[in-house]
């Protein structure tokens, strides 16, 4: 050890695996500290070229800065204004970063409708791509019919909300992209097209995203073949079960389906249909699920999952579960609830306790009770001796104080909130809390909050604000010393909703 | 309770019992697919090892030796930094010279927690810092030509966290 051991004298892997513990943020200082460290932080496979053609005058900083860089990305997000003469300056960026580009999104403005010869210069650039994603828009052909497309034989990932499944001039995606194994389609009712690409794909999918534009397509797909399928989400909003035929044909389809690990049902689901899939699709690990009321059976069915992991329950009318009739399910550990209607709080907080003993996330999003204040309910569901993560999202409500007096759990470290005033001035001083983590979105604040916050909240490792302006930032990182102050422009949580 | 003895590069011998030199990936193939007899009463060497570091080492390995197989995370827990045990913290409160010979001595032995909780350590050293407090936190010569850092800030601006 004659020479001091310094940082630079960890392997490469190691510095990797320190960066993999860094955010967007964090990564960005450390490309900027040498060559060594900006070329090692740059292979992050999370890294993404955001180019958005949506703000004036960004294309010449595109032009003299993108079409210079070295850094091989692996990832494209792009939007488009209302301006579509940048087409050509998106397929230079896609020349230009085409050796490592594996995952493309265009967001078009679905106002401004896109060449079909802007697709044809993609499929030409893009070879090596894996995931191509193109959102709502209309693509229109004024080439004569002289389109050249070239397949896109590594792609296993498409989504198209779109008319390219319709494409002119004897050109059919089944061809264009051979090889998928997940396919993202919106199905209406004016085309036949994409139930054929869904016929020809089925068999070889392993993810399947179909949003019903009408929904008299719902029977025709649930009707189909999909062996290998391990991921769907179904957004049919307007589906109503009627009959007992149709409910025998969805029955149907989970029994062809018991390799299913992840299920998102935006399609009122029933509770005879829940009873099927529970019973065929016992490797559900996430299940998502909008529909009219969630009853004491619905409970029943959930816990016969013995590896779930995840429920999200939407748009529901949640009544009481009979915890005798459920045996513990120590796999979930986390339970979503967005736009639901709890009959009685109290029932649900204890039977969320007892039977799910494993609940470490807890996600309430624009909750109502019938009868009762949520809040004191929601102290009761605090119980949750496991709970390490709790999101409360209720823009429309004032918040109830007294919930800081009982958010004081033994693993809690990590707490979001969002309520229609700032209420952080009065959170009651006296009273100090574990959390390591805090997210809150405050319009109204001034430097008593933070002063506050230091003292409710002692072990305060991380605060992350929304909302707030640039001088409540700084103020906040005065006086909160020792901790990480961070600004976040949107607000994002597990999943998008 | 079965020892075996191991040699540092310095040419100091520890005895150290087995199951705790058995923390070490490197030793344990050593023992168990190559055959090494511990009984043979002769030492392993770990040319790579110096006396005060291996001894630091054994501290954590004697400290840990009893821990479970940890659980196999997903990806948004791995990337927690929060989650080092109080006497892990305690235990690399020492200078960075130390820390980084303590982590190129676990990457050699191949002590996968260790290497964890280390990366974790300086992870937690890097985060909320500037480039510049960065480099004088850790003494990195800023190699870039004048110019460079700029640009890379400007194409910076750029980069997003891809949303799964």
């Amino acid at each position: 050890m004659s020479e001091e051991t310094t940082i630079d004298d960890l392997p490469e892997e190691m510095l990797e695996t320190i960066f993999s513990h860094l955010d967007l943020e964090d990564r960005k200082s450390v490309t900027a500290v040498c060559h060594r460290w900006s070329r090692l932080a740059l292979r992050w496979s999370e890294l993404q070229l955001e180019v958005d053609f949506r703000k004036c005058g960004t294309e010449e900083s595109y032009r003299r800065t993108l079409l210079v860089s070295q850094r091989p990305y692996r990832h494209l997000v792009c939007y488009f204004g209302y301006d579509y003469a940048v087409g050509d300056l998106l397929l230079y960026i896609l020349a230009k970063f085409s050796e490592s580009l594996e995952t493309v999104k265009l967001i078009p403005n679905q106002f401004v409708p896109v060449e079909l010869s802007f697709f044809a210069s993609l499929t030409k650039l893009s070879a090596n791509l894996k995931k191509l994603h193109i959102d709502a828009c209309n693509f229109r052909d004024n080439s004569d019919g002289e389109l050249e497309f070239h397949p896109l034989n590594n792609l296993q990932d498409l989504y198209l909300e779109n008319n390219l499944l319709d494409l002119p001039g004897g050109h059919d995606i089944r061809e264009l992209t051979p090889n998928i194994t997940a396919l993202h389609v919106q199905i209406s009712y004016y085309s036949d097209r994409p139930l054929h690409v869904l016929r020809h794909f089925g068999p070889r999918l392993k993810e399947l995203e179909v949003w019903f534009l009408s929904e008299d397509r719902f029977l025709e797909v649930c009707s189909m073949e999909f062996p290998c399928l391990r991921k769907i989400n179904f957004y049919c909003v307007d589906w109503i079960f009627q009959d007992e035929d149709t409910i025998r044909m969805v029955q149907q389809f989970f029994r062809k389906s018991p390799d299913l690990r992840e299920a998102t049902l935006r399609c009122n689901m029933i509770a005879p249909i829940l009873a099927d899939l529970a019973n065929s699709c016992q490797n559900l690990s996430f299940l998502c699920l909008s529909m009219e009321t969630v009853s004491a059976d619905c409970f029943r069915w959930f816990s016969s999952l013995r590896i779930l992991k995840s429920l999200r329950l939407e748009d529901a009318t949640i009544e009481s579960p009979n915890l005798e009739q459920c045996p513990t399910l120590s796999s979930l550990r986390k339970i979503s609830l967005y736009s639901v209607k709890i009959t009685n709080a109290l029932d649900l907080n204890h039977f969320l306790c007892r039977s799910y003993p494993a609940l470490s996330v807890l996600e309430l999003i624009n909750v109502t009770t019938c009868g009762s204040f949520l809040y004191d309910q929601v102290v009761l569901s605090c119980n949750m001796a496991q709970l390490e993560r709790l999101v409360l999202i209720e823009p429309d409500k004032s918040i109830n104080l007294m919930l800081f007096e009982y958010i004081d759990l033994p693993k809690l470290r990590e707490v979001k909130l969002k309520f229609k005033e700032s209420y952080l001035a009065s959170i009651p001083v006296g009273k100090q809390l574990r959390l390591q983590h805090f997210t809150m979105e405050l319009s109204v604040v001034n430097a008593d909050t933070f002063k506050n916050l230091r003292l409710v909240l002692p072990n305060l490792k991380r605060l992350t604000l929304s909302g707030c302006s640039g001088n409540d930032l700084q103020t906040a990182r005065e006086i909160l010393t020792g901790c990480d102050v961070r600004y976040r422009r949107k607000w994002r949580f597990e999943e998008a909703f | 309770m079965s020892t075996i003895k191991l040699e540092t590069s310095d040419g100091v011998k520890f005895t150290v019992k087995t199951q705790v030199a058995k923390c070490s990936g490197t030793i344990r193939t050593m023992l168990e697919d190559i055959g090494i007899n511990p009984q043979d009463g002769e030492a392993i060497p770990l040319s790579n090892v110096h006396s005060t570091i291996l001894q630091k080492i054994l501290v954590w390995a004697e400290h840990h030796v009893d821990d479970p197989e940890p659980p196999r995370e997903d990806a948004d827990a791995a990337k927690r930094t929060d989650d080092i045990c109080s006497w892990d913290e305690d235990f690399l409160k020492v200078d960075q010279r130390t820390l980084f010979d303590v982590m190129l001595a676990a990457n050699y032995l191949d002590m996968k927690q260790l290497i964890a909780v280390c990366c974790k350590t300086v992870a937690n050293m890097i985060k909320g810092k500037t480039a510049d407090q960065i480099r004088r936190t850790f003494n990195i010569e800023n190699d870039f030509p004048p110019g460079e850092e700029d640009k890379i800030r400007l194409r910076n601006q750029f980069c997003e966290e891809r949303s799964r």
